[in-house]
């Protein structure tokens, strides 16, 4: 990685300018250890550096072109740009397009920890053996164990902007995950788990192995129960895939273009009154934290859904500038894909109850898994996927199913949503918590 | 990126002197141009490059991988080094393999092309998109959005490994979408989406391709404005030849790629036995030409071929890497692959399809007093442990005494592999391709998949539900 980043940058935004452009650059530098084993295995054992450069420039009529390369040299970078510059007359203009002058900047050290940086590749293949080797332990019905992994990264992020901005950060992360099958005569049924964390401390292989054995034992039981209305409850890995499916309604450049079931519904009742939904990117139990978003604009802690209404979108300074207010922080970009678009870190709902006041219910099905999500039509908020999980009698697990259907809208979820336990599970981008929703249409036999 | 026989001979030496019975250079040239038109105007352009190496050394089913995005020679010399280390640790060394020649593999041209994405300016490609907005225009009133995006992306890849092989391969990757946006009179919003893709040069944008996409995308959202709600529960099913082949991409497809099969799927230990209907033939094909699941050499540098999986309902084989191949005693069927040099390849699919049959497609219908056709399948996801898998309905009608009759709104399907392939009871003599990005293990890979109509007898049906709670 080159040390002279800023020089480097200084220079290719003086190239922007002197095309009569604005402009912007993010740089990612990733270094990542990796190991996982399968059936007893090391399946990869991996040492690696990964970089990727982001580039948009803004013509003076407001036309835009972007481009990115993952050669993080000064030749690299410039050629990324003169890419861009050339392309940008094929665009139609928008005056709405412009580069961050947020020039306050504050640089966040307590998202980096230096024992997670400083793990060997040893250590992290010992845990991922370790890993692997409890879960097959655990219970004899566990036959397979694919894919115990553990994961360490060191992220630097470089931000700059043709209005002289040069922001940055530097974190890391550790993550284990495990998928396993529990085989028992015909039956079959596959559990997983994952924790992701800025620090290897907070991670518990324990847990890993608890849950993701239960999911798999519990589910060999599992039967296809009756079509009907049910109570539902999400497993928090359920509810946060469920939250994370409403960033697309709520990105201001979906609404701009009506592309969004919750258009025109600001100040507006779009929840129930227990709704709280926030965005939250500080969070310092988060695994990702954000003090600038990938524009430059500084982030922050705002509602989102407030006491069932919808108190503002997600919004770039594109979709900002359209509906003449300030960006929110919201246009995130990662080194997999370095142009950012409209997103979270650490999106999630505030609880209203504990775990144990949800469970503790007559009837419902509790969700554990969620198939088919990504099916989810963000415009109408229509939607039809595959849930398996344990059915709850007077707040007891009596059973497991599989292979039944969810189906409604995104709507009828938020009006029907009564209650938020506080046990949440952070994956990044969102958290959710055991979350209970009214009625809700399931299919099966 | 390229080296000399020579240098690749030392670097594979040079990682292998430690231990080791495979070693493998993964070379990687890659770019591509996006282009999206919406909200009434051409909005975004993007173009991205990378490059890129990585080694890997595998001992006894155990693998030590790095990757650098500066593949010199004195960079793979470096690599090399960090896993002879680990090797040393790691590997029980009995002798050192050693590679004296390498060789060029034949020339394979499953997936000939004529126009480089490269040498066409980006005006042209501009005028694809601008092309499918034209063919939009005036078509229905109740559209109120259109987005349409171009993409085109070239990958070279070359694959130097110690079994003395070259290969390359170059895919090109094109691919066309369209998005609608439709409003019925109480302002409720539905989307239609089509595609279409391939492993061919700029060639593949046709006129007719385009206006087929725009129709199927205009069809599927007149079909929501004006459908009802799907029904909840079990129903008998027919899926269209046009549907595409996610059905059979989830359903059996997944379950059988090997590395899965190792892990517990549900088509563990049935080679030989009979899993399906026998009207059922099922294969996996690297080699038709043109589509986008096709290679010439796979991410190992193993040769692609037709693999059969299931034949007259008999399970024949799983779909390989070289190192399930190994596990398994067989040959590597040309299913290595990988997202990008920082990957290691796993089992993939291809194009995956079940092969026509002998029944009328359109006797097939008749044949439903009340069920369910579906017309275009959407995504879909599946559980290989238990078989369990997902997929959505982008365009589906009810079946009433043998004639297709009114539409329905986004429903999903819901299945169990094992027991839809046993209980599939007519194959049409029909046969149509669908095309798609596969994401497995965080990585993705183009695909396409064909089936014939065919008629399954009790599918879950993810509807609504009316009436009183349970």
């Amino acid at each position: 990685m080159m040390n002279n980043i800023q020089q480097i940058l200084e220079k290719a935004l003086l190239l922007i300018k002197n095309n009569d452009c604005k402009g912007q650059i993010n740089v990612f530098s990733v270094e990542n250890k990796n190991a996982s084993f399968s059936i007893g295995k090391l399946e990869q054992l991996s040492e690696g550096e990964q970089g990727s450069v982001g580039i948009k420039i803004i013509s003076k009529e407001g036309k835009i072109a972007t481009s990115s390369t993952n050669i993080l040299s000064e030749k690299g970078i410039n050629q990324a740009v003169e890419k861009a510059i050339q392309m940008v007359k094929y665009t139609q203009p928008d005056e709405a397009h412009d580069v961050s002058d947020e020039k306050e900047f504050t640089y966040i050290d307590w998202a980096f920890d230096v024992d997670t940086k400083n793990m060997s590749l040893n250590e992290v293949m010992e845990l991922a053996q370790n890993l692997e080797q409890r879960a097959k332990k655990s219970d004899p019905r566990i036959k397979f164990v694919r894919g115990a992994s553990y994961e360490t990264s060191l992220t630097r992020i470089y931000f700059a902007n043709t209005n002289g901005l040069y922001k940055n950060a530097l974190f890391t992360n550790a993550g284990a995950s495990i998928s396993l099958a529990a085989i028992d005569d015909q039956n079959s049924a596959m559990g997983f788990d994952f924790e992701v964390a800025q620090s290897a401390r907070l991670i518990e292989i324990d847990r890993i192995v608890r849950n993701s054995v239960d999911l798999a034992i519990s589910g060999l039981s599992a039967e296809v129960l009756r079509s009907g209305r049910y109570d539902i409850i999400l497993s928090p890995v359920a509810a946060g895939m469920l939250i994370s499916t409403l960033t697309t309604p709520l990105s201001g450049e979906n609404v701009y273009k009506g592309k969004s079931f919750l258009k025109d519904r600001l100040g507006e009742k779009v929840a129930n009154n227990v709704v709280n939904l926030i965005h939250d990117p500080m969070d310092g139990s988060a695994p990702l934290i954000a003090s600038f978003d990938n524009e430059g604009t500084n982030t922050s802690r705002f509602n989102i859904i407030e006491n069932g209404v919808l108190k503002s979108y997600l919004h770039s300074i594109y979709s900002a500038n359209k509906f003449n207010t300030k960006p929110t922080g919201n246009s995130f970009a990662f080194a997999d894909n370095p142009i950012p678009s409209i997103g979270t870190i650490n999106m999630h709902l505030i609880s209203n109850k504990t775990r144990k006041e949800i469970m503790n219910i007559p009837n419902a099905l509790y969700v554990t898994n969620i198939m088919g999500l990504h099916t989810a039509d963000p415009i109408s908020g229509r939607f039809s996927v595959q849930i398996s999980g344990r059915v709850i009698k007077d707040g007891e697990f009596v059973g497991s199913f599989r292979g039944m259907t969810l189906a409604g809208t995104l709507q009828e979820l938020l009006t029907n949503l009564e209650s938020v336990g506080s046990d949440f599970k952070y994956l990044g981008t969102v958290a959710g918590s055991t979350t209970l929703i009214r009625d809700l249409s399931v299919g099966g036999k | 990126m390229e080296l000399s026989k020579e240098q690749y001979i030392e670097v594979l030496n040079h990682s292998l002197s430690c231990g080791g019975e495979y070693s493998e250079i993964f070379l990687e040239d890659s770019y591509g141009t996006f282009i999206l038109y919406d909200n009434g105007k051409i909005e975004k352009v993007n173009f991205s490059s990378s490059r890129g190496a990585s080694l890997r050394v595998v001992s006894r089913e155990e693998t030590i991988f790095a990757h650098t995005n500066e593949p010199t020679f004195e960079n793979l010399i470096s690599l090399a080094n960090n896993l002879k280390a680990i090797a040393s640790e790691r590997f029980e060394t009995q002798e050192t393999l050693k590679v004296e020649d390498l060789k060029e593999s034949e020339k394979r041209n499953f997936s000939p092309f004529q126009i480089p994405f490269d040498e066409v300016e980006i005006d042209k490609k501009v005028e694809k998109v601008l092309a499918g907005v034209n063919l939009l225009r005036d078509v229905d009133s109740r559209i109120k959005q259109v987005t349409i995006s171009y993409s085109d992306s070239c990958r070279k890849v070359k694959i130097i490994n110690s079994e003395g092989t070259i290969a390359e391969d170059i895919r090109n990757y094109p691919r066309y979408s369209v998005t609608v946006i439709g409003e019925d009179e109480e302002g409720n919003l539905f989307i239609g989406y089509a595609g279409d893709a391939a492993n061919e040069g700029f060639e593949f944008f046709t006129e007719q391709m385009m206006k087929k996409v725009v129709d199927d995308a205009v069809r599927q959202v007149v079909a929501q404005i004006e459908g009802e709600e799907a029904p909840a529960g079990e129903f008998t099913v027919v899926i269209s030849s046009e549907a595409g082949g996610t059905m059979i991409h989830e359903a059996c497809g997944h379950g059988m790629e090997a590395d899965l099969v190792l892990s517990g799927s549900v088509y563990r230990d049935k080679i030989g036995q009979k899993i399906a209907s026998e009207k059922i033939t099922v294969v996996d094909d690297g080699t038709i030409m043109n589509k986008r699941g096709t290679l010439n050499y796979d991410d190992e540098g193993t040769p692609t071929e037709r693999t059969i999986l299931i034949e007259n309902g008999i399970l024949r084989g799983y779909m390989h890497s070289k190192i399930t191949s190994k596990k398994f005693s067989v040959q590597p069927t040309g299913n290595g692959r990988r997202e990008s040099y920082m990957v290691l390849p796993i089992v993939r699919m291809r194009n995956t399809l079940i092969l026509p049959g002998d029944d009328n497609p359109e006797d097939i219908i008749k044949s439903v007093d009340y069920g369910i056709f579906v017309r275009k399948m959407g995504g879909g996801q599946v559980d290989v442990i238990s078989g369990d898998f997902q997929f959505g309905i982008n365009e589906g009608y009810v079946i009433e005494n043998g004639q297709i009759t009114k539409p329905i709104r986004g429903a999903s399907l819901v299945g169990n592999g094992l027991k839809v392939l046993e209980s599939i009871d007519m194959v049409g003599n029909d046969l149509g391709f669908g095309v798609g990005t596969c994401g497995k293990d965080g990585q993705s890979a183009p695909v396409s998949d064909a089936q014939p109509t065919i008629r399954i007898p009790k599918m879950v049906v993810g509807g609504i539900v009316k009436g009183g709670k349970e």
